[in-house]
């Protein structure tokens, strides 16, 4: 896509001949930020590093980055700032489900970039014709919870299984993939809770889980929500036998 | 005595019809020379306008507290994209049809209401989002918007100046003594939630247009949100309500422009606009309650 650019730089938004502007959207606060409001410091300091060595071509990577609070109705807002405040010529490392379903459309429209989406999602991925200008930097959740339905399978069958997922594309990728490796779960032994909803905790899960008899507790959710519910099933210890979490896309949500 | 109720009728309306116009002329002149973002900002402004406008009316016209206007917002939202998504209906039908749907729901929350005293509490937990055909252009949001947003000023002016207002305003300064004056109290409050209802499910509606229905596009702090846009405005009057979405809507863009030159590590200028509004807010509540617009009253007394 760079090597492209010399040639079209005079009507493409973002790209002068000193400066390439990339936008970027994520939880930087909010109950989904913990873990995911890394993700710019780290795109960030790349950047630092190819601009040191003189950037793309003599241009500098400048990254404007936008604070979503992981809520698809701000999501809106925000990537309308990057468009049309600080012209952005490209979407990168947008992170987030819902958030980018709001505006993955509208990216498209307009033929604007939309790289390195930190979403496993499928529905971004399946089909091309559909979002052409979406590139994904992720395994799509399906893909993910398929390889652990495998290893479920072969490593513990006996166990007694229970899933907990967020309310979301991203929640029901988990469980899609899951059941294409053959791994399905008592309706009882299900617990969900609304994405980015975890900040006050996940106990009422957990127990209805653990009350219901899983040992075992798959979870398809963000970092933050992760961390939550294994902090739910420390207080739940005492009902569980064994609690062994097998973690569903870590790095991203 | 007929006859001159209906002129006050007419003079009513004739007030209202007049803000309305002022209202939208000045939308319009001021949309032409903004550029895209700040239209689409003010196409927030004016979808959030109709939820604040709800709040201004339940709890600041009519004293019921619900924090459970974002979920009202969520029903109106829900109706339009399940409507536009399986019944393939028309934007221009869908957001009637799911302002009557809220009104449904602020029936029930009313039937409630009129048997409780005191705050409590609506919560929310709908679980499927939907991606609907969205208006994009920046410019299409504000342009209808704005005939909503003109129809529900309309509305809320007309209701706030008649028998109806007056009615509401005495419930809230106190039931008892509206009772002994041949309010049907009960009966109000139930209507009370319908209408401020059907104001919640149209900003709703227009507010997943911009892009999705989801639980993520109405969380609890939209209910929030909208109370905090009509107490920094002035709970009680209708240029109070458009002040105040005004004020939360641009505040971020406004602390951007400020700190915009200034080094501040993303820790700190992530939580300013929340610091900010919510500083003001407390302000707001112990200096100066009436709100922005209520300024010169809150002198006068």
């Amino acid at each position: 896509v760079l090597t492209a650019l010399p040639a079209q730089a005079a009507k493409t938004p973002g790209v002068s001949d000193t400066e390439i502007v990339l936008g970027m959207q994520l939880p930087q606060t909010g109950p989904a930020s913990p873990g995911y409001n890394k993700v710019d410091d780290a795109m960030r300091a790349y950047f630092d590093y190819v601009n040191s060595k003189g950037g793309v071509y003599g241009r500098k990577i400048t990254l404007v980055v936008k604070d979503d609070a992981y809520r698809a109705g701000q999501t809106v807002s925000t990537a309308s700032a990057l468009i049309n405040k600080d012209k952005v010529f490209a979407m990168v490392g947008s992170v987030g489900t819902q958030t980018h379903i709001s505006v993955i459309k509208d990216i498209n429209r307009r033929g604007i970039p939309d790289l390195f989406v930190l979403s496993g999602y499928s529905g971004f991925y399946t089909d091309p014709k559909k979002y052409p200008t979406t590139f994904g930097s992720l395994g799509t959740y399906v893909v993910e919870a398929k390889i652990l339905g495998k290893y479920i399978k072969e490593n513990l069958s006996s166990k007694s299984l229970g899933v907990l997922y967020q309310t979301d594309d991203f929640g029901r990728n988990t469980l899609e993939g899951l059941a294409i490796a053959g791994v399905t779960f008592d309706p009882k032994k299900t617990a969900k809770f609304v994405a980015g909803t975890q900040g006050s905790g996940l106990d009422a899960q957990m127990k209805t889980l653990c009350d219901n008899g899983a040992d075992t507790v798959v979870v398809g959710a963000t970092a933050s929500a992760f961390a939550a519910a294994i902090n739910s099933a420390r207080h739940s210890r005492p009902f569980l036998v064994h609690v062994e979490f097998l973690q569903l896309n870590q790095q991203a949500c | 005595m007929c006859d001159v109720s209906n002129v006050k009728q007419h003079s009513i309306a004739r007030k209202s019809l007049i803000r309305t116009l002022i209202f939208t002329l000045a939308i319009l002149w001021i949309g032409s020379t903004f550029e895209p973002y700040n239209q689409a900002q003010l196409a927030v402004v004016l979808i959030l306008f109709i939820g604040v406008l709800s709040v201004t009316m339940l709890t600041g016209i009519s004293g019921q507290l619900s924090l459970g206007q974002g979920a009202l917002m969520a029903v109106g939202g829900y109706s339009t994209a399940l409507l536009i998504v399986n019944y393939k209906i028309s934007l221009w039908i869908a957001v009637p049809l799911s302002i009557l749907s809220a009104g449904l729901a602020g029936l029930l929350l009313g039937i409630a209401a009129a048997r409780l005293r005191g705050p409590y509490l609506a919560g929310t937990t709908l679980v499927i989002a939907l991606a609907i055909p969205t208006i994009a252009n920046e410019q299409w949001q504000l342009y209808v918007a704005l005939p909503f947003a003109a129809i529900a000023l309309f509305f809320a002016s007309n209701i706030l100046l008649s028998r109806t207002g007056r009615m509401w305003k005495s419930i809230r300064d106190h039931e008892t003594a509206a009772a002994l004056s041949g309010v049907n109290y009960s009966r109000q409050k139930i209507y009370v939630f319908i209408i401020s209802s059907t104001f919640a499910g149209l900003s709703g509606a227009l507010y997943g247009l911009r892009g999705l229905v989801g639980p993520s596009v109405y969380p609890v702090s939209l209910s929030l949100l909208l109370l905090t846009a009509a107490v920094l405005g002035g709970i009680r009057s209708i240029a109070g309500a458009f002040i105040g979405t005004v004020i939360v809507v641009f505040l971020p863009d406004w602390i951007d422009l400020v700190i915009h030159n200034i080094e501040l590590s993303e820790q700190v200028s992530n939580y300013l606009p929340a610091l900010v509004s919510g500083l003001l807010l407390i302000l707001t509540v112990v200096i100066n309650p009436a709100g922005v617009a209520g300024t010169k009253l809150h002198k006068h007394k």
